[in-house]
C-alpha cells in the first residue's frame, strides 16, 4: 500500500465527542487524492510505539478539502486518539481514496437519492448528499438518519442548513433512540427499523422515477434496512453499501487456531491464523498482499474459493446463497472451524 | 421540401407522412400520461398509448413507478388494461405467464416439459422510462431515455408559476374531443397567435393578446400574455374563481406554452390544464383537457360566479350572435369555435383546388416554428423516400 505524509490544517469538534480532521494536500498529491464521494481512506496513527491502522470515510463534499469525521466509541483506542490528541500540523500518513461505494454526482441525471445513515454512519452519506445537492440540481433527495439524540447527531446543524437552503428538493428526518423528555426535534422516536424505512418513504415518495438507496451504518443497521427495502421489492441494483464501526457480530464470531494454505495470483502461501482472527487479518499481518478493500463484507474484493476445511462468516452482503454453497467465501469476514483451511483467489 | 417555410400540404393527408410521424416523433419523445396522482398506492396502474407503443406504469410497494411494453413476450399478447390495482405479479391472460414488478420473468406453465432449457432471465419485459414532471406523469419508450429536464429544462423558465401538485381536479372536469382534423392543424391553431383577437373576439377577451410574448425554445413552444386591463383593474371582483394563491401579481395572465409533441398546457390566473392532442389517423385526431384548480369548496366556487357575473355577461358573447347555442361559431365556447375551424381547414385541404395562402410574418410565425420543427425529425426520411421512388 502507498503512504503518503499529509499535514493536518484544521481540527474542530463536530459533535461533543466527535471530531473532524481536514488535511492539506500538496499540490504534487491532488491527483492521487482525488476521490468520489462515499469513499474511504486509511490513516496510520503512531501511538504508543505501535502503529493503528484504520479506515475513515470522507467527510468532506467535493470542492472542499479532504476531511475526516471520527466519532469517540467506548474503548477505541484510536478513536479517543483522534479526538484527543491530535495537533493541527502534525502530519499523517494516508493511503490514497478508496472505495466502491460512491456517489458520482452526473448534472445530466434525474434521480432520487434516498440515504439511510446511523450515527457516524453520516460521515459519507453527507459528502455524498452535499455533492448531489451541489452537483446534481435535477435530483431529490431523502435522508433518514439515526441517532440517540440530537445532541450526538453528527452534522446536525449543517443539515439544518441545507434543509432550507435545498427546501425543494431535500427532505431529512431524524430518529432518536433515546431523545429524552420533552423532545419534540425527532421526526420519530427508536432505531431505524423496517417500519420506520416503509413509513419514512411512504411519506416521501420518489418524485424523480430513476431511484438510488444508500445504506451506512454499524452492527445490523445494514442488513436491517436493506431487507426492509428488499422487502417492498426493492431491486439488489439499486441499494449501495458501507458498514460502519465494525459489525458487533464480529467480536462474537467463534473461531479457532489454523494453518492456512493460500493460493494467490499464481503464488503458493503458508498462514498462522490465531484464535479470533479472520483470514485477511491474518493474511495481512504476515505479509501476503491479500486483495482487500472495505473490510465489512460488502465490496467483494477480498472473494475467495475455500477449497479445504471449513469457516463462519460474520457479514457476508454481497454472495449469493448459490455462491457460498459452491465455496466461495470473503475472506475479511471468514473464521476459521477446522485447523486445516485452504483458499485460493482466483 | 419545405417551400416558403411552410410544410406541403400533403404533410396534412397523406397517411405516410402520418405513418413517419407517429414512428419517428410520436414513438420517439416523452409522452404526457396523465397527473402523478392517477397512481398513488402501491400495485395502482395504467396503461398508455404513446405513439406506436402501449406502455405500462406501474407503483411498487417501495412507491417507485415502473415502465414496461405492455407486451407479454411470449406472443405479444397485452398484459393489463386500462388502469387497476395488481398485487406483486403481471400475468398474461394468454398462457399465465408471470412476470414480477422488476419486469422478470417468474414463471411458466409446463415450463419443463415444454420448454426444456429456457433461460427466463432473458425473458423479461421490455423496460421503458417513466417520470414525474410539473406534477404529470411523463413515459419514453427507451429504457435508457434522456432525462425529462433534459428534454424540457431549457423551456421551464419560460412556464407559469403555477405549482400542479397544489391543485385539485374537480371530479367530471375531463374533456374529450374526436376532431376530424390531423394533429398539426390542431397544435397549430394552438399555438397562432393571429386568430386570438378575431375567432376569439368574443370568448378570450381576458388577455391583452396586443402584449403576447411567444416564441420557441428548442421543439418546445413558449406563449405568455398579461390579463385585459378593464379586466385585471378590478380583478378580486371580476375574477370567476379564486386565484391560484401562489402565482406572484406581475405574473398573472396566460401561460399556453405547447411542449413538443403535441402536449399543450393552459396555465391561467384561475386554473391548470393540460391539452393533450393524440394523432389517430391523418385526419382523425383525439384531444383530452384535463383541469386543475384551487382546492376550495363548492359554495366559495358559487360566490365567486356570482359576483363576477355582470361583469362577464356584457363581454363574452358568440363569433356570431345571429347563429343558434348549438353552431360552433353561435356558442361562445372558444374550445367549440377552434374545432370549427380546424375541421373546415381539414376539409379543404383534400381539395384539388386548395392553394395555401400567405402566412402572417408576425402572428403565424408559431405555425411555420412548428412546421420546421416537425420538419427537422423528418427532413431525412421523407428525402429517402422521395428517392427510393
Amino acid at each position: 500500500m502507498d503512504w503518503f505524509e499529509l499535514p493536518i490544517a484544521s481540527i474542530k469538534k463536530a459533535t461533543k465527542s466527535s471530531t473532524t480532521v481536514t488535511f492539506s494536500i500538496p499540490e504534487s498529491l491532488l491527483s492521487i487524492f482525488n476521490w468520489s464521494p462515499g469513499q474511504h481512506i486509511r490513516l496510520q496513527f503512531p501511538m504508543e510505539g505501535e502503529i493503528e491502522c484504520r479506515n475513515y470515510s470522507i467527510s468532506a463534499p467535493l470542492g472542499k478539502s479532504l476531511s475526516i469525521t471520527v466519532k469517540a466509541v467506548k474503548n477505541g483506542k484510536v478513536s479517543s486518539y483522534v479526538n484527543q490528541s491530535l495537533t493541527v500540523g502534525q502530519s499523517l500518513n494516508v493511503s490514497p481514496p478508496k472505495g466502491e461505494f460512491v456517489l458520482t454526482p452526473d448534472s445530466q441525471s434525474r434521480r432520487s437519492h434516498y440515504f439511510f445513515a446511523a450515527g457516524s454512519g453520516i460521515t459519507p452519506i453527507y459528502s455524498m448528499l452535499v455533492s448531489m445537492l451541489d452537483r446534481e440540481p435535477d435530483s431529490f433527495a431523502y435522508l433518514l438518519y439515526g441517532n440517540k439524540d440530537a445532541k450526538s447527531t453528527i452534522f446536525a446543524e449543517e443539515l439544518a442548513i441545507l434543509e432550507q437552503q435545498y427546501s425543494d428538493r431535500l427532505t431529512i428526518c431524524h430518529c432518536h433512540s433515546s431523545p429524552g423528555w420533552f423532545s419534540t426535534d425527532s421526526w420519530r422516536i427508536g432505531r431505524i427499523d423496517e417500519r420506520a424505512v416503509n413509513d419514512f418513504i411512504k411519506e416521501n415518495p420518489p418524485y424523480a422515477q430513476d431511484t438510488q438507496y444508500f445504506l451506512c451504518g454499524p452492527g445490523s443497521f445494514l442488513p436491517d434496512v436493506k431487507n426492509a427495502l428488499n422487502t417492498i421489492d426493492v431491486p439488489d441494483r439499486r441499494i449501495h453499501m458501507e458498514s460502519f464501526g465494525g459489525a458487533a457480530s464480529l467480536s462474537e464470531m467463534k473461531s479457532i487456531e489454523a494453518e492456512l494454505d493460500v493460493s494467490l495470483r499464481g503464488q503458493k502461501h503458508k498462514v498462522n491464523v490465531n484464535k479470533g482472527q479472520s483470514l485477511l487479518q491474518a493474511m495481512v499481518s504476515q505479509g501476503v498482499d491479500a486483495p482487500y478493500s472495505c473490510e465489512g463484507g460488502l465490496c467483494g474484493t477480498c472473494r475467495c474459493r475455500l477449497t479445504t476445511g471449513k469457516v463462519e462468516m460474520a457479514n457476508n452482503l454481497i454472495l449469493s446463497q448459490g455462491e457460498v454453497n459452491a465455496g466461495e467465501v470473503l475472506a475479511c469476514q471468514s473464521y476459521v472451524q477446522t485447523d486445516k483451511i485452504s483458499i485460493k483467489f482466483v | 421540401m419545405l417551400k416558403n417555410d411552410v410544410l406541403p400540404i400533403k404533410a396534412y393527408t397523406d397517411p405516410q407522412w402520418f405513418e413517419l410521424e407517429m414512428r419517428h416523433i410520436f414513438s420517439a419523445t416523452w409522452a404526457y400520461a396523465g397527473f402523478a396522482e392517477d397512481l398513488s398506492d402501491p400495485g395502482h396502474f395504467k396503461s398508455v398509448q404513446a405513439g406506436l407503443n402501449n406502455i405500462i406504469i406501474v407503483m411498487g410497494r417501495d412507491h417507485r413507478l415502473r415502465a414496461f411494453h405492455n407486451m407479454c413476450r411470449h406472443k405479444g399478447t397485452q398484459l393489463l388494461r386500462s388502469e387497476g390495482k395488481i398485487q406483486k405479479a403481471i400475468t398474461c391472460p394468454y398462457h399465465d405467464w408471470t412476470y414480477d414488478l422488476e419486469g422478470e420473468l417468474i414463471s411458466i406453465p409446463k415450463m419443463n416439459t415444454e420448454f426444456a432449457n429456457l433461460d427466463k432471465s432473458c425473458l423479461g419485459l421490455k423496460r421503458a422510462s417513466v417520470d414525474i414532471w410539473r406534477g404529470m406523469l411523463w413515459v419514453h419508450p427507451n429504457e435508457d431515455a434522456p432525462s425529462i429536464t433534459q428534454w424540457f429544462g431549457a423551456v421551464e423558465p419560460y412556464l407559469g408559476a403555477h405549482q400542479p401538485e397544489k391543485l385539485l381536479e374537480p371530479e367530471g372536469s375531463i374533456v374529450i374531443e374526436q376532431i376530424n382534423a390531423n394533429w398539426k392543424i390542431v397544435v397549430e391553431n394552438y399555438i397562432d397567435h393571429y386568430h386570438l383577437a378575431q375567432l376569439h373576439t368574443g370568448t378570450l377577451n381576458m388577455y391583452d393578446h396586443a402584449k403576447a410574448e411567444f416564441g420557441f425554445v428548442g421543439p418546445h413552444f413558449a406563449f405568455w400574455e398579461p390579463l385585459d386591463s378593464e379586466y385585471a383593474a378590478n380583478l378580486k371582483k371580476n375574477v370567476t374563481m379564486p386565484l391560484i394563491d401562489h402565482i406572484p401579481e406581475e405574473k398573472l395572465g396566460a401561460s399556453v406554452p405547447m411542449l413538443f409533441p403535441g402536449v399543450g398546457l393552459g396555465e391561467s390566473e384561475t386554473s391548470w390544464s393540460v391539452f393533450h392532442v393524440i394523432p389517430i389517423s391523418v385526419n382523425q385526431t383525439r384531444v383530452e383537457v384535463r383541469t386543475k384548480v384551487m382546492p376550495v369548496s363548492d359554495w366559495e366556487y358559487a360566490k365567486y360566479g356570482m359576483r363576477s357575473n355582470k361583469f362577464w355577461e356584457k363581454r363574452i358573447g358568440p363569433k356570431y350572435t345571429s347563429e343558434d347555442a348549438s353552431h360552433p361559431l353561435g356558442s361562445a365556447n372558444f374550445m367549440q369555435e377552434d374545432i370549427y375551424v380546424c375541421e373546415q381547414q381539414q376539409k379543404s385541404y383534400q381539395s384539388p383546388y386548395f392553394e395555401l395562402g400567405p402566412s402572417a410574418s408576425h402572428g403565424e410565425s408559431p405555425v411555420r416554428g412548428h412546421q420546421k420543427v416537425v420538419w427537422e425529425y423528418l427532413e431525412l426520411l421523407i428525402e429517402n423516400q422521395t428517392r427510393n421512388k
